[in-house]
């Protein structure tokens, strides 16, 4: 549980952030949404005192961070940013090595860890590993990024806009890998973005920033149906609402027993990709791989929060 | 009781004996490594533990370095001590006794600097003309050469743009010796380079067959010129002597006797012939003093 | 073997002006002024051809380029010692055998030919290392040959003396180097994290540099020869107003302003992102100095501290006019004398050792792990 009391960080009479108070419960992805300038980036870096809060504390698991030397506090905290930050001057291995040659992990135990991770981020260790950051292409570098920051084995990961510099198509495909290894490692992940789609399709639970405060922190589902402001909702845009909020709805909700034709749907898929399926073939019902049926009424009922 | 005295003579001893080594230095020139050498190798024959330091640098550097104490013993010339002291127009420096008396007295109240004996070599500017010439003319001293020039003798010279148009020099000399220059009568050097100026008259280029010069330079005995006396004394005197710490002298007194005879044997001629032998023979400064000293029986060899 | 190259074609000019020029100068003693001679006079028409012939066979592009040129510039190194010899035989007593334009302007030309076609190879560190090796080692043997050119003559009549400066210079220009390197390093650090520092010690530095190194020397006169008279022990380890101690300070102090200045652009370089990272993944300042930070500014400070020792090492020279010895030594004696062979006794070594200590300065940083820009 990491908790975000009455935070605040002034420079003069600027509030980057003010007054926030947040818990965030252990083993969820929270997204920290907002414009530039809304002090997301500066609120994250609260967390792992990167910047010192003016007032205010924050506790993990119930302890203030500041009782810990703050490059010890670091090393517990997994920590990606946009740029991803790799040494230029080290092989991948290395890099992702960081963190445990600094806590004195035994080397055969580091060697098998930097294994381990570049297999889960799809990376080759045999070849990938012995590189050079600049002999990597930008998708692969940021898969490094983000085994670097894991490779401790960090109960909680803080991410800066880490799919920014990616292009669409390798940004849905990092954001499928995060939800995949949050999976498997139970990692709590604070995550910032300016990209709502992105926060929505993450998330657990979004915060979502102006000026300093969080207007809103709630559900996808409730971001979406009950925007707590005016802000919220241009954030959120009134274009793709009602499929944001499909999306968030899995068909296993909605399936109904019965046979239909047509290529058959995953229990998992979303009623928005149900949807769009339809439409595309012109149908009014399709099959569920598993057995059941789903049908386009419902689908469009379930629309409407 | 003849212990504690036994003691304190052995006490006394050793504390003179701690106080270490003498440190020869000189300057960085052809003489200077002559000079040198000589004082190194002499006060070394004789028993008193040195430190060679020869060839320090220019006359800036070796002076300060004995001021300060850095060094304790070095060859320097009497008329320098007009510059150290500030009275460059005073007509003391004309004269040899009353310059190295000068610079003694001076030295000795001002920085704890004593003057030894003095060379009989007096390394200050000249004029040189060529033996056959000389011999021709009858010509020995700048007297003579004044009388000659006039007379219409056939002369060029050679000589440095500061030599021809400082007051001190050959003004000095032709208002002295009573005779003048014409302007075809010389050939003008840019630098102050007395090598140059030898080698014109040696070799007769452009006519030259007189050069200025400084007295003890070691290319004159090879260049066939004579180096013509100064008999009214026109210039500065600058003979060569050690100059000492006071400090170390009292410590080793017999630095002034052991120096005295070999610097006496320095005349003119001898000290042009050591300073040609390094320069033109390419013989190194040490060898070339180790031979004047065994040769003058200064020392056993 | 097909025609000449761009180079082959430029260098031609000059070695073609070694053949017009006098190869020697033969003087009647040591400081007297030389009467040209000239390669064919010296050696026979015959020789002199062929020694041509030799000349331009690396002019022309080609494999064999890098032998024929290596031979051509032993044989000319050869030919003067030879020649030498025989201009000597019946000649005056003191005479002396100098080396004259031709001969400088040939060796500079096959010279530039030899170290082109090498670097055209593009050699790994070791092997240029060996390669300047090997340079020295058949310039040593040539030199064997030159017993009656005057330079030759010189280190002769003063052997011992000329190593005994030779390990002076070494020791001045290195210890000084080193000096530099070990508290510029920590000063650039201190630079660039300070933000008020940088101002008034880049000035002081950039001040220092503006003194004439003899003025210097001066200033040092005093200081130095109070603490060597008053600091104990002093004395013994050397420090006073004249000798090592002044010209090693002043080395030291000309050579801070680069490696500072090269300290601080290295650190300025690291990409922020690095540093944030670096940062925010758990080492501390000092950790992120040994382990990111310097190996990442490491190339610029290297290239900093490759200038500042070719410099020392020709600094150094100067350093004779203080007493402290080394190949300038040479040079002013040789200057006092009107001896030019002795001036270049000092000179050229001092010339070499810059080269080598670039070379091999430049294998080093070549063989650092990590980056290849």
């Amino acid at each position: 549980m990491i908790g975000l009391h009455d935070l605040s960080r002034h420079y003069g009479d600027l509030r980057a952030v003010d007054d926030v108070s947040l818990m965030i419960e252990a083993g969820s992805i929270t997204s920290i949404v907002g414009t530039s300038g809304s002090g997301k980036s500066t609120l994250l870096r609260l967390v792992n005192r990167l910047i010192e809060p003016t007032s205010g504390h924050v506790t993990i698991d119930g302890k203030d961070v500041h009782g810990v030397p703050a490059p010890e506090l670091r090393r517990r905290i997994g920590y990606v940013i946009q740029d991803h930050g790799l040494f230029p001057h080290w092989t991948v291995a290395r890099n992702i090595a960081t963190v445990p040659e600094l806590l004195g992990w035994p080397k055969a135990r580091i060697r098998d860890r930097v294994s381990e991770l570049l297999t889960l981020l799809s990376l080759d260790p045999a070849t990938i590993g012995p590189r050079f950051p600049h002999q990597l292409s930008g998708g692969q570098m940021q898969r490094v990024g983000v085994a670097r920051a894991l490779a401790a084995k960090p109960e909680l990961l803080l991410m800066d806009e880490p799919f920014g510099a990616l292009d669409p198509l390798l940004r849905g495909k990092a954001q499928d890998d995060l939800l995949a290894i949050q999976q498997t490692l139970g990692t709590t992940i604070i995550l910032v973005t300016h990209d709502m789609a992105e926060a929505i399709r993450l998330s657990d639970k979004i915060a979502v920033m102006r000026a300093g405060k969080v207007e809103q922190y709630a559900r996808p589902s409730e971001i979406l149906s009950r925007p707590a402001s005016d802000f919220v909702q241009d954030l959120v845009g009134e274009g793709e609402r009602a499929f944001r909020y499909l999306s968030l709805i899995p068909l296993s909700q909605l399936v109904e027993p019965g046979e239909a034709s047509g290529t058959p749907l995953s229990r998992n898929a979303t009623a928005a990709e149900a949807l769009n399926a339809m439409i595309w073939q012109n149908m009014e019902v399709l099959p569920l791989e598993d057995g059941g049926r789903v049908t386009r009424a419902a689908l469009l009922r379930a629309g409407h929060p | 009781m003849s212990i504690i005295k036994a003691a304190v003579l052995m006490g006394l001893l050793t504390t003179g004996m701690a106080s270490g080594q003498v440190v020869v230095s000189s300057k960085i020139d052809t003489e200077g490594g002559v000079l040198g050498n000589i004082i190194l190798q002499m006060l070394e024959a004789n028993d008193i533990p040195v430190e060679s330091r020869l060839q320090l640098g220019g006359t800036p550097v070796v002076r300060q370095a004995l001021i300060a104490g850095e060094i304790d013993v070095y060859p320097e010339y009497t008329g320098n001590a007009a510059f150290f002291f500030n009275r460059p127009d005073d007509p003391v420096w004309k004269d040899a006794e009353q310059a190295w008396q000068t610079a003694h007295d001076l030295d000795l109240e001002a920085n704890q600097l004593v003057w030894l004996t003095p060379a009989i070599a007096n390394n200050t500017w000249g004029i040189a003309l060529r033996d056959d010439i000389a011999d021709e003319a009858q010509v020995g001293t700048l007297s003579d050469f004044g009388k000659w020039v006039a007379d219409g003798g056939d002369v060029k010279l050679a000589a440095s743009s500061e030599f021809v148009n400082s007051a001190a020099a050959l003004p000095s000399f032709q208002s002295t010796y009573g005779f003048e220059l014409t302007a075809d009568q010389m050939v003008v050097l840019s630098g102050g380079d007395t090598a140059a100026t030898i080698q014109a008259a040696a070799t007769g280029t452009s006519g030259v067959n007189a050069a200025m010069i400084y007295g003890t330079d070691g290319a004159i005995p090879f260049a066939g010129l004579r180096v013509l006396m100064d008999d009214k004394q026109v210039q500065p005197v600058y003979q060569p002597a050690p100059v000492v710490r006071a400090e170390v002298l009292e410590e080793y007194p017999q630095i002034e006797e052991i120096l005295s005879p070999v610097f006496q044997a320095l005349t003119l001629d001898m000290l042009q012939s050591l300073n040609g032998r390094v320069q033109v023979e390419g013989v190194p400064a040490s060898d070339v003093a180790r031979a004047f000293l065994a040769d003058g029986g200064f020392v056993t060899k | 073997m097909r025609y000449p190259d761009r180079l082959g074609s430029v260098l031609a000019v000059p070695l073609t002006a070694a053949f017009l020029l006098p190869f020697a100068g033969l003087k009647p003693n040591r400081i007297a002024s030389a009467q040209a001679e000239w390669l064919h006079d010296m050696v026979g028409w015959p020789f002199a051809v062929a020694i041509a012939i030799i000349a331009a066979a690396p002019l022309l592009k080609g494999k064999a380029r890098l032998p024929l040129s290596a031979f051509a510039l032993a044989t000319w190194m050869v030919v003067m010692g030879y020649g030498a010899s025989g201009l000597l035989e019946g000649a005056a007593e003191y005479a002396r055998v100098s080396p004259g334009a031709g001969f400088w302007l040939g060796l500079v030309s096959l010279a530039l030919l030899l170290t082109d076609t090498l670097a055209r190879a593009n050699p790994r560190p070791l092997a240029r290392v060996g390669c300047l090796l090997a340079a020295f080692l058949i310039g040593i043997m040539t030199l064997r040959l030159w017993g009656d050119v005057s330079i030759m003559q010189e280190y002769v009549a003063r052997k011992s003396a000329f190593w005994a400066e030779a390990r002076r210079h070494v020791g001045l220009a290195t210890g000084s180097f080193a000096a530099a390197v070990a508290i510029g390093i920590p000063m650039g650090v201190l630079v660039q994290r300070v933000a008020k520092l940088r101002a008034p010690v880049m000035n002081t530095l950039t001040a220092i540099q503006t003194i004439p190194s003899i003025a210097l020397f001066g200033l040092l006169i005093l200081p130095l020869g109070w603490i060597g008279a008053n600091v104990p022990g002093a004395r013994n380890m050397g420090i006073g107003g004249i000798g090592m101690a002044p010209a090693f300070v002043a080395l030291f102090l000309y050579a801070l302003l680069p490696i500072v200045t090269n300290t601080v652009a290295g650190l300025h370089g690291i990409p922020a992102s690095v540093a944030e990272a670096a940062r925010g993944m758990g080492l501390n300042p000092r950790q992120r100095l040994l382990r990111v930070d310097i190996p990442l500014a490491l190339p610029v400070i290297l290239t900093g501290a490759r200038i500042v020792l070719v410099q020392n090492v020709g600094l150094a020279t100067v350093g004779a006019l203080i007493g402290a010895g080394g190949f300038g030594t040479f040079v002013f004696q040789g200057l006092g004398q009107t001896a030019s062979d002795l001036v270049l006794l000092g000179a050229l070594p001092t010339v070499a050792l810059a080269f080598a200590a670039q070379v091999i300065f430049d294998a080093i940083i070549d063989c650092l792990p990590g980056r290849r820009t």
